[in-house]
């Protein structure tokens, strides 16, 4: 633990040296960036001078079993220093070659944590420096001390080290989380950059680089030929995966360059791999014995090496995806699984030098939706941190290693010629490459990429550690200049990732005003919407043509059945919702109208949970506000800190459109699935409104027709036909509500694929139903506040919904269209609200002989109180009662809490309409349990509110429906 | 239109539409086959629940003002017509338009018709001018749960303050004009549609 302390306070000193002004005083980094023992036995100053002795002492299993107390690290420290005198039979022991190469990772690992936390430990410094550059530094400065203590360098990147172990990490990492969507509606461009951009650069800069040689620019010394300058160009010229990862995601730019920049840099690695392997073995055989045949063999090579590594890459994701179909019972070693065979995919196709990358990076977002799908959330969790936090520490290293290899002057020559001509070539033909394929891709791309793009994306073309790695891999007999290369490129990638990094980073953000912050995001919001409107979204056919294959065969094969057959019943089920609802709905498509009308409410229930009148309070809350801005505003400093803070907040809480989302794979930090919530909230707040307006339409209808009737005289019957309707749904919540839920027990236990998390949630929200209500109740009388799980306001216990603690929501159902968009869990309720939309709009039917299963369902769901309803209003008005009806139906359930509240408004009966859109967007297994009203009305199954058929078919699954029906008359 | 047989577009109407509207013609087929995969009763109009069906929208904060936005007031169908006119807000402002004769009346894609379209947008009453409550209700759409509902007031407040001039306390249309400026709205409200 002192040896932890000792290094936690030396890094920042010695971060905040230079490199070789700070001689190494202390033993604590001694240990810490001590070689490996035995080389370096004659480095005093860095080792520990007491227990030097020990070193040599043999037999150190024996010595281990002799140990009284296996020691911590730290403690064999100390008992080194104790004990360095005593003789014989010693209590501590010294044993550094026997936990030496664990603890030389392990003491890695923690520098590069720590360095991490100091870098974040104030945010304006890594506002104005971007991570890789200081680690690169850090990196630098601790090569230098190494050097300086043990006189040759001990550490570099091994570029077996990079390629099996660190560059996995990360490339698994991004493959898995890349947002598939975005890939794909970009793979053109990304393609055109990949392939032809690469292409474009390694020639553009092998061939001028030679030429330069020719011209004498470059020194005599460097002794290469048209092919060494040629391999040379393949391997600088790729944009590195890892750098741009590290850079892009510091420098904010928006999702479609992000994705293009990271794309490329993934999908170059076939050319690179190819243009290095061919012009390695033209090397070898020098250039002048190569055939024609061979450039042939070089073409065939990429393509075997692309589309086999991308295959390699698809049949791993096909073989996660199966496997995770069977992991149910051994939910723990599911995460093990993930990595295991993305880490398998990437080794296969190394295995057959094959384009590593392109296959880590397809069996990530191959098998990314089935296995997020198949494993639990749990398991997703730990993938997803797991992961993160690999690749977090994997990048750190890599920099840290890439600035100490640069300390070590043995493995390079500089020549000024080489450096400066190769810095100059890349750079120009990177930004004439960008420009050319920018300008050819601009005809064809919806979004064309602006002048700040290509910029950007100049800037962008980031060279690291897998050009360094394969630097250092060059075979120093064949190709002479190697170390001139080496230099060459280290020089490269510091320059790109430190100066053109530098550049964006500090030119990243145009601060707007607040009123222009508040109505550019609307712009772009209506923009995106208008666009999705449009169907501007890329390649539909194909898209199309895709969903329908993996939904009839991929989702078959590789997702879990409890997940399959419930997206299955779901869709029968609205197939026969549609039918139901054809008959349910007498009115045509102008059920929505009054949009408008709701959506004062909406947005007042989203604020204003507890209070009755929203306006009112707004008001007079506001001119509070008002108040206290216009006495700010005569303090000129205090306005500006307002207004700068307003701006923040605004800023920070905007939603983003979709072209401006962060991408993702932040690994420096966790983003909390920020996208995620966005489309979560915002997608809530819409079904809740568009059931509103459903809602207020009938209820308006409603209304209508009830003061007509009024008009006319016919009160009493009306009164008749209320209060014996709310009396008995009253008298009967209880029996009613109990059986369901042991319904719905039994439906656990009976189904053996569900997943346990939902149980979890399931009993948690039981508990919770009966607080929440009497809370939010009340509130009812604004008409839209009392729908009762109320997500978006913190009163009614954000805690217990199962979407904001990300645990316990159910294994997604796949949808067809709306996977890719709408956030997993709700998926469900979004093919609801579908299904109802399309029950609205459907024209009526006539009350034909219902198909038998469609009635059993009706009798399921339908409306009890129907009976309870005289049968002079029944004839009445259709559309009245039918809403009045369905109002009944679940009444009795909302208002358990509140039996003795007699005076029960019309907007608060209507306001309980709003549970079924609630109820939808819980996952199932969380649902309070529906009324299953008994279905003894015939006829029933005519008049009713889809909504709460939607609902009850939530939770009840068709088999049980025949055990419901046959339970419900006994309550009546 | 609105009929069922209304299921190829002829070409006059395209003619009528292009003229109206500055589309090309490969634009107008293109969306029109859009308009009819949209259109799932398959009855030449658009309803409500069609632009509800597109997934997209669902989590567009402002998903379903812009749905309004398609809907002329008091109706709930938009056929083809009017689906292009509510589109062509949207379409680039091109360089030979600019210099076109000012006697002509003013082109849908106009800075003016952008912005009016963004201020329908707040105004839901319709009555040309954006109250502190019509201005409260889309910035509750737009921002998450995290802002509390003071701070929202008082960024409505502040915007209202900045924007408006003649001090009724809400934002006429050519306040509004005036706020966005400095504002490149004619790149910023512009899609570039697939020719």
């Amino acid at each position: 633990m002192l040896l932890l302390g000792l290094m936690l306070l030396l890094l920042p000193a010695a971060a905040a040296d230079l490199p070789g002004t700070s001689a190494p005083p202390l033993r604590g980094p001694g240990l810490g960036f001590s070689p490996p023992v035995p080389a370096s036995p004659s480095a005093p100053p860095l080792l520990l001078s007491q227990p030097g002795a020990e070193f040599g002492s043999p037999g150190v299993v024996l010595a281990r079993s002799a140990a009284e107390e296996p020691a911590g690290p730290g403690e064999e420290e100390e008992g080194g220093e104790h004990h360095h005198h005593g003789g014989g039979y010693r209590v501590v022991q010294w044993e550094w070659s026997y936990v030496q190469t664990p603890y030389i990772i392990a003491i890695w690992l923690l520098v590069a944590s720590v360095a991490k936390i100091l870098f974040h430990f104030s945010q304006r410094f890594t506002t104005v420096v971007p991570e890789s550059c200081m680690l690169i530094l850090l990196g630098l400065v601790l090569g230098g001390i190494v050097l300086i203590a043990n006189k040759k360098q001990l550490y570099q990147l091994e570029p077996a080290l990079f390629f099996l172990f660190l560059l996995p990490t990360i490339v698994g990492d991004a493959g898995y989380f890349m947002p598939a969507r975005l890939f794909f509606d970009n793979l053109g461009a990304i393609l055109t950059y990949a392939v032809v951009g690469t292409l474009w650069n390694a020639f553009c800069t092998g061939f001028c680089l030679y030429t330069a040689k020719l011209l004498g620019v470059i020194d005599e010394r460097v002794q290469a030929d048209l092919m060494d300058f040629l391999l040379f160009g393949a391997l600088i010229s790729a944009v590195d995966p890892v750098a741009v990862l590290a850079v892009f995601e510091e420098v904010h730019v928006n999702d479609t360059l992000f994705i293009i920049v990271f794309g490329e840099s993934l999908l170059n690695d076939a050319v690179t791999v190819v243009l290095y392997k061919v012009y390695i073995s033209f090397v070898e055989v020098g250039a002048v014995n190569v055939l024609t045949a061979d450039y042939f063999k070089g073409v065939a090579s990429f393509l075997i090496v692309s589309i086999g590594g991308t295959l390699v890459g698809l049949v791993f994701a096909v073989i996660l995806g199966f496997i995770t179909r069977f992991t149910k019972k051994v939910r723990i070693i599911e995460p093990l699984f993930v990595f295991l065979l993305v880490y398998l995919a990437y080794l296969t196709a190394e295995l057959f030098s094959l384009s590593a990358i392109l296959s880590m990076t397809f069996c990530g977002i191959g098998a990314n939706k089935y296995v997020e799908a198949n494993i639990s959330q749990k398991s997703r969790t730990t993938v997803k941190y797991t992961m993160k936090t690999l690749a977090s520490i994997a990048e750190t290293i890599i920099f840290i290693f890439l600035g100490i290899s640069a300390v070590d002057k043995s493995k390079w020559a500089w020549d000024t010629g080489l450096v400066s001509c190769t810095l100059v070539f890349i750079f120009v033909f990177r930004a004439v490459g960008v420009i050319g394929q920018t300008w050819i891709l601009n005809r064809f791309r919806l979004v064309p990429l602006d002048k700040i793009d290509q910029v950007v994306m100049s800037y962008g073309g980031l060279r690291g550690a897998v050009a360094f790695a394969l630097v250092v891999l060059l075979d120093g007999e064949q190709v002479k200049a190697k170390d001139y290369f080496v230099a060459t490129t280290i020089v490269v990638v510091f320059f790109t990732v430190m100066f053109q990094v530098g550049y964006v980073y500090t030119n990243r953000f145009l601060s707007l005003p607040c009123e222009q912050l508040e109505s550019t995001c609307a712009f772009d919001h209506i923009l995106t919407a208008v666009e999705d409107i449009a169907g501007l979204q890329g390649y539909h056919h194909w898209r199309d043509k895709w969903e329908q294959f993996d939904k009839n065969y991929l989702s078959k094969l590789l997702l879990r059945k409890s997940v399959y057959r419930k997206s299955e019943l779901w869709e029968a089920y609205q197939k026969i919702n549609i039918r139901d609802a054809i008959s349910v709905i007498d009115q045509g498509g102008n059920v929505l109208t009054s949009a408008r009308l709701s959506l004062p409410s909406m947005a007042s229930r989203a604020s204003f949970p507890e209070v009755t009148n929203v306006t009112n309070y707004l008001r007079e809350n506001g001119s509070g506000v008002c108040l206290d801005l216009q006495v700010i505003d005569n303090v000129p400093g205090a306005k500006v800190e307002e207004d700068t803070e307003t701006h923040h907040v605004l800023a920070e809480n905007l939603y983003k459109p979709r072209r401006r989302y962060q991408s993702h794979y932040s690994r420096h930090f966790m983003p909390l699935g920020e996208k995620e919530r966005q489309d979560r909230e915002v997608f809530q707040r819409n079904m809740r409104s568009r059931m509103e307006t459903f809602k207020s339409t009938r209820y308006k209808r409603h209304k209508k027709e009830r003061s007509f009737k009024k008009r006319r005289g016919s009160d009493a019957k009306e009164d008749s036909s209320d209060k014996p309707r709310r009396n008995v749904s009253w008298q009967d919540k209880d029996p009613v509500v109990v059986p369901v839920e042991s319904e719905e027990e039994k439906a656990q236990h009976s189904d053996p694929e569900k997943d346990e998390d939902v149980g979890i949630t399931f009993v948690a929200r039981k508990v919770e139903t009966p607080k929440q209500r009497p809370k939010s109740v009340p509130a009812a009388l604004d008409g839209c506040q009392s729908s009762s799980p109320a997500p978006l306001s913190p009163t009614s216990g954000d805690s217990h919904l199962p979407w904001k603690g990300s645990v316990g929501s159910p294994p997604p159902c796949v949808s067809v269209e709306a996977t890719k968009i709408i956030p997993v869990d709700l998926q469900q309720a979004w093919n609801q609200s579908i299904s109802s939309l399309e029950s609205i709009s459907s024209p009526p039917a006539p009350p034909e002989p219902i198909h038998p299963r469609v009635s059993a369902l009706s009798r399921l769901a339908g409306p009890r109180p129907v009976s309870y309803t005289p049968p002079g209003s029944m004839g009445g008005s259709t559309s009245s009662i039918g809403a009045q009806v369905s109002q009944g139906s679940f009444r009795f359930l909302e208002q358990k809490k509140k039996k003795d509240e007699e005076e029960e408004e019309e907007e608060g009966e209507t306001s309980q309409e709003m549970q079924p859109l609630m109820s939808p967007l819980r996952p199932p297994g969380a649902l309070p349990p529906p009324p299953p009203p008994p279905g003894s009305a015939p006829g029933s199954g005519k008049r009713r509110n889809p909504c709460v058929y939607l609902r009850s078919l939530v939770t009840a699954p068709p088999p049980s429906s025949s055990d419901l029906h046959s339970r419900g008359p006994t309550q009546l | 239109m609105g009929s069922r047989a209304s299921t190829l577009l002829r070409e006059e109407e395209i003619e009528e539409i292009k003229k109206e509207t500055g589309f090309s013609h490969s634009q107008i087929t293109r969306l029109y086959s859009r308009f009819t995969s949209l259109d799932k009763g398959e009855n030449g109009t658009l309803s409500r629940e069609d632009f509800q069906r597109i997934p997209e929208l669902a989590i567009n904060p402002l998903g379903d003002r812009i749905i309004n936005a398609f809907f002329p007031e008091g109706e709930d169908q938009v056929n083809f017509r009017g689906f292009m006119r509510t589109l062509a807000h949207f379409r680039p402002i091109e360089d030979n338009e600019k210099n076109k004769n000012p006697t002509a009346s003013e082109p849908l894609n106009s800075r003016t018709n952008k912005l009016l379209f963004a201020f329908r947008l707040y105004d839901l009453d319709r009555d040309d001018k954006i109250s502190r409550d019509e201005l409260l209700q889309v910035l509750r759409m737009m921002v998450g749960v995290n802002i509390s509902d003071e701070q929202l007031g008082s960024i409505a407040d502040r915007t209202i303050q900045e924007a408006d001039t003649n001090g009724d306390s809400s934002i006429s249309f050519n306040e509004f004009i005036k706020v966005l400026e400095k504002v490149d709205v004619e790149q910023k409200m512009s899609i570039r549609f697939l020719h």
